[in-house]
């Protein structure tokens, strides 16, 4: 809300400087956001008088002024058609910066012509939108005084932000009320009197309200044989400079009154009010409206309609309608004030997706006490400044009477809440500055506060503390120095998050954090049931992604753009779908998310590392960075088993990680086909596991078992395999079947060749045996050994090679 | 002294230098013969005594030993610096060695940990949740009434007439009220999303860090002096701090805290656009209605609240100008924040 700092000296003395009264506001809630001074923005602007005008020798267009600024003459060149010897006009002398552009004028040589200085049209001024010719002030205008002082008497504009709690100070009188009541001054309401000589005006005008719920007051007032013209300058100006367009003497008015009182209010051309009548009533469904936007819309039963006898004339406390809009010829007026419910006026403006300084007011919630007292205000001024003649009274429909309402407060709360006591005293004094009465209770230690109608904030005894606690001050609330902790015997495990991180930052990984809304192109290929926004923000964030793959190689084609290569990323973060999946969770109905882990390989292994220049990251690289992963955090149940997946295409050539026979992640390659949407063509290794693994099964705490007494033994073997043996069921095999003397199976050697026939390969792996209990003797090795190649032979049809 | 045991002088220099083969031994070289009260300086005191004749034969002699012994000198010093840089069997070591990467934390999640740890100091616990919400926990149980305007200070993104993506991390308040008893003293970390327009300054989606205490003495002194013991701790001990009137559905009365800003300390700068204060957090005291939808009785407990958000304040740590840089993730930014 923007507030004049002059208009707000109508109704109360200000005791101190705009600076301070800005910095006052601001601390108690009412935030001065911004501030615009007119000394400020029309610094090195004067009034000037035009003392020649010459043709410019050079140019037919552009004549050469003499201005006097109050001290001096000054030449300046100016192309307005209109400038002419003894206007008084608005200079702008040199380092002045023009309002409409920002430019700084200077002295400049045009055709040969020396110009110091400048004459301002309205539109450089931004005054108006007349950018023909100068601005020309009257005659009385003495040169030298400032433009801000002459046009604006040097006013300055608050930018308040008025959070939804306090409607009352939407207004310049509900500013200035909060100030009379921050420094004991009194409120000096406008002196509203009116020259009532027409005939009562209930002969003139009904009004019916069908629906009190959202109507519970409507006021109307009626004038007519107005003459409707321009506002006055004095009014233009203090609409302007709170941003309000000038339009007419009528709707300036009612503009100016909602600005003062921040009662909105409407005016319509009684002439087009047909039978006399205004009938407030929610519309029909489907009933159609035209507001004076010219857009039609279409209602429903919660939309509130202020009508004539025949047909709708305004959409309530939102907008009025083209029928009955008020022309430049508009010689009789009605003045709509009322009181709508927030609730209604906030339906309609959502539902039709309108808001006006109106509906703004309104849905927050207006004064129902003053109603009336706005509308006889408007009447006043419509009178002051287009004549008319104003019809005796006002018809005021109040079916649903607003009481103030009453609070009982405890003031031993304000030290129960703050931690500090305020005497009851001060207490009291800072209720009544802020309009509450109070009144004594039957119960002790109790008061009951009379809440003004124009807080609708107050409603509880707990913002009766808050404002008390908002004038006294919060900066005298000590911050205390102590806290008591009550001990919660909580079983708190440690934050696998943290132990997460930083496995992968003594890894060598950088963490990434994506977007988790996604475009639906690249959200199908997870093979989960997607989650869709039902109002995104763009098409690039239709989904919320139901894996990190997707999203990752965004930005590795992000750094592939910009010559970042050779990547290691990882991210953990959440992902959601329509359906359960492993490690997800279930809040709300039809919703499933988890937490999960992205890794992602590509470029060089390690390009830090000159002796493996060329080396480039490959699937094993990927699988032991998972291995590692896995061993940090004591998962030595894993199972890898190839992963064929139809519904899951961000992969090729993945292994599924499995627990306990349940998958949980899988790793492999990116696959050709979400490599392409990216217009990736670098090889990327990516891995994606869920979180919940680690949380449930990880083993943190640490158990120590004794370190072998006796020394381990290696035998190397290599057997010769069809083709189609994995490495990986060799191992079981060992492994089953070299209980419990091998530790350790390790992979060191695989050979295709001629030697061995085609069709064949020979795999060569390094076993560990050890025995807890005594040094292992050679025949017990030997029987190990020969027990396990007969294994081999048996299941796999693997000849040893000798 | 004679020109003959000036050049047996000269070949002991010679043959001396032979045997420097380190630093110290150079030194003990320059001592012998290079300083005023060494050798060759002596030599040339003799001159004084010398038989006149004898002396231009001799100065010459003496002048050649002097350049010798210093010619020697540099050259050897020469020599010694470059064998740092060599070794005898003439590998380079000035050849970088092999590095491993260095892994980093996303900024976001430095700053996160980072106030984590400070409020568990003050024993504060870590809870989450969903970020997908209903309209119960997310903004009815936090006294957001429906058709309220407080609902439009936070633009939502719904999945469904109810579900929606959370706004704030305050519904995970709610979700921890509604399954423990008091006393709680929780923080709750989370990513939270708004319909915002994307800017250099605001993303549809960020973090915040909120925080909840319950107990039957909690007050507005005790969360002014767990805020600005917060704030000093992690933006320095010489932070000054504001508590300003504001509001919140969901506290009463409400605060938003200020503090001066660590960039220009307070004498205003670009980034606390010439005011001198930076706006960090909201809290307040647990509205009674909250209690009430959680089931807990207000006359019984009170309780505050506080939210903030993560990459706002991220960003002004780091001077990082453009908020989109922090999702783009381009490894040149993620490397240095090791």
């Amino acid at each position: 809300m923007n507030i004049s700092f002059n208009w707000l000296k109508d109704y109360v003395t200000i005791p101190e400087s705009h600076e301070e009264i800005a910095s006052r506001l601001t601390m108690v809630g009412l935030e001065v956001e911004s501030m615009y001074s007119t000394f400020e923005t029309y610094k090195r602007f004067v009034i000037g008088e035009v003392r020649d005008v010459r043709r410019h020798p050079n140019a037919d267009r552009l004549s050469v002024c003499d201005v006097f600024d109050g001290k001096s003459k000054h030449t300046v060149v100016c192309g307005a058609p209109n400038v002419a010897k003894g206007q008084k006009v608005v200079f702008a002398r040199t380092g002045a910066i023009v309002p409409s552009n920002g430019l700084e004028v200077r002295t400049v040589e045009i055709r040969g012509q020396v110009s110091a200085g400048m004459i301002c049209s309205e539109y450089e001024l931004e005054l108006g939108e007349d950018h023909e010719g100068i601005l020309v002030l009257p005659g009385e205008a003495r040169p030298g005084t400032a433009f801000s002082q002459y046009y604006w008497d040097d006013d300055v504009v608050f930018e308040i932000g008025i959070t939804p709690n306090r409607p009352d100070c939407l207004s310049h009188i509900g500013v200035a009320r909060e100030i009379a009541a921050l420094y004991k001054r009194p409120l000096r309401m406008p002196d509203i009197t009116i020259r009532e000589s027409g005939k009562p005006v209930a002969r003139a005008l009904g009004i019916e309200i069908k629906n009190q719920d959202h109507c519970p007051r409507y006021v109307g007032r009626l004038i007519d044989g107005i003459n409707i013209g321009d506002s006055p300058d004095w009014m233009q100006r203090r609409l302007k400079l709170i941003g309000v367009r000038p339009i007419n003497a009528v709707v300036d008015v009612t503009n100016y009154v909602m600005m003062e009182y921040g009662q909105p209010l409407h005016a319509f051309d009684y002439s087009v009010i047909e039978g006399n009548k205004i009938v407030v009533r929610v519309a029909k469904n489907n009933e159609k409206f035209v507001t004076l936007d010219e857009n039609e819309h279409t209602l429903t039963g919660k939309n509130l309609l202020i009508c004539d006898t025949k047909r709708p004339v305004a959409l309530a406390g939102v907008m009025g309608g083209m029928n009955s809009e008020i022309q430049d010829t508009t010689t009789s007026v009605l003045i709509e004030s009322a009181y709508f419910a927030p609730f209604s006026i906030r339906h309609t403006s959502k539902q039709l997706g309108i808001t006006t300084e109106s509906s703004y007011r309104f849905e927050r919630g207006v004064d129902p006490s003053r109603t009336a007292e706005a509308a006889d205000r408007a009447v006043q001024l419509i009178q002051k400044l287009s004549g008319g003649t104003v019809y005796r009274g006002r018809v005021d429909e109040y079916p649903g009477k607003v009481k103030p309402l009453r609070v009982s407060f405890r003031n031993k709360q304000v030290e129960r809440v703050l931690g500090i006591s305020i005497p009851a005293p001060a207490v009291r004094g800072i209720l009544k500055r802020l309009g509450i009465e109070i009144k004594a209770s039957r119960k002790k230690g109790e008061w009951l506060c009379v809440i003004p109608t124009y807080r609708p904030d107050l409603e509880r005894e707990i913002d009766l503390v808050e404002e008390i606690v908002r004038v006294y001050g919060y900066d005298k609330v000590p911050a205390q120095d102590r806290a008591s902790i009550r001990f919660v015997d909580d079983d708190v495990r440690p934050d696998i998050y943290d132990r997460l991180r930083e496995w992968f930052v003594g890894a060598g990984f950088n963490e990434v954090v994506c977007n988790s809304m996604v475009p639906e192109k690249i959200n199908t290929y997870a093979g989960r049931t997607r989650v869709t926004v039902q109002n995104p923000q763009n098409q690039d964030m239709t989904d919320l992604r139901t894996s990190l793959i997707p999203g990752m190689l965004q930005v590795v084609k992000h750094n592939l753009n910009r010559g970042n290569e050779n990547l290691r990323l990882y991210e953990i973060g959440r992902i959601f779908s329509k359906d359960p999946f492993p490690g997800s969770a279930h809040y709300i109905k039809d919703y499933h998310e988890g937490d999960s882990i992205g890794l992602m390989l590509t470029g060089l292994r390690n390009p830090d590392d000159w002796s493996l220049k060329d080396a480039q990251f490959d699937f094993y690289d990927l699988k032991g960075e998972i291995e590692s992963l896995f061993g940090k955090f004591s998962l030595d149940k894993i199972e890898y088993n190839i992963y064929h997946s139809t519904s899951n295409t961000l992969i090729d050539e993945a292994i599924g990680i499995e627990y306990q026979g349940v998958l949980r992640g899988y790793l492999g390659r990116i696959s050709n086909s979400i490599a392409k949407v990216f217009d990736i063509t670098d090889r990327v290794y990516a891995a994606e596991i869920d979180l919940a693994l680690f949380n449930e099964f990880a083993r943190l705490e640490k158990k120590y078992q004794d370190v072998p007494k006796y020394p381990p033994v290696h035998r190397d073997l290599a057997f010769i395999f069809d083709e189609a043996v994995a490495f990986g069921e060799l191992e079981k095999v060992i492994h089953e079947h070299g209980k419990p003397l091998v530790q350790k199976v390790t992979f060191f050697d695989v050979y295709r060749g001629e030697k061995i026939g085609k069709g064949k390969k020979s795999v060569a792996v390094s076993l560990e045996l050890l025995s807890v209990e005594k040094t292992l003797t050679q025949p017990e090795i030997d029987k190990a050994v020969s027990h396990i190649v007969q294994a081999v032979e048996n299941n796999l049809h693997g000849v040893l090679r000798s | 002294m004679n020109i003959h045991s000036v050049n047996e002088t000269i070949e002991k220099v010679k043959s001396d230098i032979q045997h420097v083969s380190t630093a110290e031994d150079l030194e003990l070289f320059r001592l012998k013969y290079l300083v005023r009260k060494g050798i060759v300086q002596q030599m040339f005191e003799g001159l004084k005594t010398a038989a006149s004749e004898e002396r231009p034969l001799l100065g010459k002699a003496l002048n050649e030993l002097r350049k010798t012994a210093q010619q020697l000198y540099d050259d050897k010093k020469r020599d010694l610096e470059q064998l740092k840089t060599t070794s005898r069997e003439g590998i380079d070591l000035t050849i970088p060695g092999r590095r491993r990467p260095v892994g980093t934390k996303h900024p976001v999640t430095q700053a996160l940990d980072d106030m984590t740890d400070i409020f568990k100091s003050m024993g504060f616990a870590v809870a989450l949740g969903p970020e997908i919400e209903d309209d119960f926990h997310n903004f009815e149980a936090l006294n957001f009434p429906p058709d309220h305007p407080a609902r439009d200070m936070q633009d939502t993104f719904f999945l469904d007439k109810t579900a929606l993506l959370r706004t704030h991390t305050s519904p995970v308040q709610i979700r921890v009220m509604m399954n423990r008893k008091p006393p709680i003293r929780h923080i709750m970390p989370g990513r939270v999303y708004r319909n915002e327009a994307i800017s250099a300054r605001s993303y549809c989606m960020f973090h915040q860090l909120e925080g909840l205490a319950v107990d039957e003495n909690i007050t507005f002194a005790e969360l002014k002096g767990t805020l600005a013991t917060f704030a000093k701790k992690f933006f320095g001990s010489t932070v000054k701090y504001v508590f300003r009137p504001s509001f919140f559905p969901f506290t009463e009365p409400s605060a938003e805290m200020d503090i001066s800003c660590f960039l220009c300390k307070g004498k205003g700068c670009r980034v606390c656009k010439q005011t001198g204060w930076l706006e960090i957090l909201g809290c307040g005291m647990v509205d009674p209605n909250v209690f009430k939808a959680v089931g807990y009785d207000p006359e019984k407990v009170t309780g505050y609240a506080f939210g903030m958000g993560i990459d706002r304040t991220t960003l002004l740590l780091y001077g990082i100008d453009d908020i989109r840089m922090l999702y783009e993730n381009d490894v040149r930014l993620l490397n240095q924040f090791t």
